[in-house]
């Protein structure tokens, strides 16, 4: 049931008339009931093993506040910790391991996985750093985990910031609900116009590389730049819009990513809340603990971190690749931005100059960062960014997949996606709102592919 | 360490923040963030701890680092490590 299916908007609505429609005291667990319908249609083993996870984990963090001793307290945590991120590298590496074990080929990865575990990891973690109690309900924290617009692709929410607002249910907040509409309809247009027509480039230039010259290979990396942020940002769309039909909003997980004026910036604004959790689970520990091994104790961080957030979407050398690279790019761009703010601050003509420079370069950097993500290995990466570089540079567009014309309607597209999502419409005459939606929905109509493509992120 | 009252501790805190985050205005708050503070993110949140380990010859442990939510807790903290 991806949120790109027409099963999927059934299934939304049916959830959202029973959870309206029963009496308060079964809203709760009729919530709950729905995330494992939902979840089971899957694969019921699936569910399983998220019920036995959001289970363990209930049981051991109520044992490590009980506990009287400190041996205890740690044993729990130890034990939590070690099944969450054994159950992680298990999944994770799966098609390494089946390298070895064919008997794992039956084994499959639970769609969602990455992101539930998340959750479960960082509320292990607070309640062992006493930031917060463990949750006594386990209707309540098992909603927390098993949420269903946000359990297959996140985003991954705190407990501090899902409990307030689950508590309160059912409250029924207007301006929630039409901004949740808005937000799905915005998803649904980044998605079906913007993704899925570059994904035609995409596939074709990726799936051919040597075939093509360098201005198609030049023009699908840019492609691939903007479809994986359209694809992403239109599925969280859609996962935080849903959320929103029940009374429970998310933070968001993109900020204007192609603005970013550095490497540092950018990984605020991309996957902001895996990037969070990154920076106050991994990142600020572990610099922590190298506080004394000063800029050496500085860059393993860094690395440590970045190879996570790359390894958290799977184990292959092309992540690796991306991890290690965007380690050294962040390392850079963190020891010489006070010489480049010196130098920048002397010469104030210059810093117009930065202004504008500052992210069209992060974009470059991303955008070869991006095809190491996109390819299976790194050497396939190496090869087609070798090619980019290799003569003649003739604008042929043979056998894209796409027109000149449709790549920058895709452009355009995507940009009046931002502005509409970004608009607060609550003072805009009414003539101009219902125009835009009418807009939105006609080009979603005209120019939409309707096929069931994955979207990129289902797969992590 | 001689003992040092609260007042001075504060005018330390203050000379330090604005050490650290390279901002002459900069007064601190107990109810301050790292929302509050331009330029305050995990990078500069490490220069601030050690920053202040080193004035007053302090060790935090990571997890009350970690367990840390505004200035207000910080400061407490490093009373209680002064032995206030």
């Amino acid at each position: 049931m991806p949120f790109n299916s027409l099963e999927y908007f059934v299934f939304l609505w049916a959830a959202v008339l029973c959870f309206y429609a029963v009496p308060d005291r079964a809203k709760r667990p009729v919530l709950l009931a729905a995330c494992y319908a939902f979840y089971a249609f899957w694969n019921l083993h699936f569910a399983l093993f998220l019920l036995s996870a959001t289970a363990a984990t209930y049981f051991l963090a109520l044992r490590m506040e009980c506990a009287s001793r400190a041996g205890e307290k740690r044993l729990c945590f130890s034990a939590a910790l070690l099944f969450l991120l054994g159950a992680f590298v298990f999944f994770k590496g799966l098609p390494l391991w089946r390298q070895s074990f064919s008997f794992l080929n039956h084994v499959a990865v639970p769609v969602g996985f990455s992101y539930y575990t998340f959750r479960l990891l960082s509320y292990v973690l607070d309640v062992s750093w006493e930031k917060t109690r463990p949750e006594k309900d386990l209707v309540s924290f098992a909603s927390y985990v098993a949420f269903f617009p946000h359990l297959l692709s996140g985003p991954i929410q705190r407990p501090e910031e899902f409990f307030p607002q689950y508590k309160t249910l059912p409250k029924i907040d207007l301006e929630l609900w039409s901004s949740g509409l808005r937000l799905i309809l915005c998803g649904l247009f980044k998605k079906l116009v913007v993704a899925d027509n570059l994904a035609l480039i995409v596939d074709n230039v990726f799936g051919h590389s040597t075939q093509y010259g360098a201005v198609p290979l030049w023009i699908a990396s840019y492609a691939f730049y903007l479809q994986i942020y359209a694809d992403f940002s239109g599925l969280t769309d859609i996962a935080i819009g849903s959320g929103r039909l029940f009374g429970i909003d998310s933070p968001p997980n993109f900020n204007t990513p192609y603005l970013a004026k550095n490497i540092q910036d950018f990984w605020r604004r991309w996957h902001m809340t895996l990037c969070r959790w990154i920076n106050d689970y991994l990142f600020l520990p572990l610099r922590l603990q190298l506080r004394n091994a000063g800029d050496a104790g500085m860059v393993l961080a860094l690395f440590i971190s970045m190879l996570a957030i790359s390894l958290w979407h799977g184990l292959s050398s092309g992540f690796i690749a991306f991890g290690i690279l965007q380690g050294v790019l962040i390392s850079v761009s963190v020891f010489t931005l006070q010489a480049r703010n010196r130098f920048f601050k002397e010469k104030k003509a210059l810093s117009v100059l930065r202004g504008f420079m500052g992210p069209l370069v992060t974009f470059h950097l991303l955008m070869f960062s991006f095809i190491f993500f996109r390819c299976a290995t790194f050497s396939e990466a190496v090869g087609y960014i070798s090619r980019m570089f290799q003569g003649p540079l003739q604008f042929r567009m043979l056998n894209m997949g796409l027109e000149a014309k449709a790549i920058l309607g895709c452009v355009l597209a995507l940009a009046l996606a931002e502005w509409f999502e970004r608009s607060r419409f609550t003072r805009t005459p009414v003539a101009l709102r219902l125009s835009v939606y009418y807009s939105a929905i006609t080009g979603l109509l005209m120019f939409g592919r309707f096929w069931p493509k994955e979207f990129i992120y289902f797969k992590f | 360490m001689p003992k040092i009252s609260t007042d001075e501790m504060n005018i330390k805190i203050n000379e330090i923040f604005r050490q650290v985050f390279d901002d002459n205005s900069l007064s601190v708050r107990e109810d301050m963030t790292a929302k509050d503070v331009e330029g305050w993110d995990s990078l500069t949140h490490v220069n601030l701890i050690v920053a202040v380990e080193k004035r007053f010859k302090v060790a935090f442990s990571t997890k009350e680092v970690m367990a840390l939510r505004n200035v207000g807790d910080f400061l407490r903290l490093i009373e209680k490590k002064l032995g206030h």
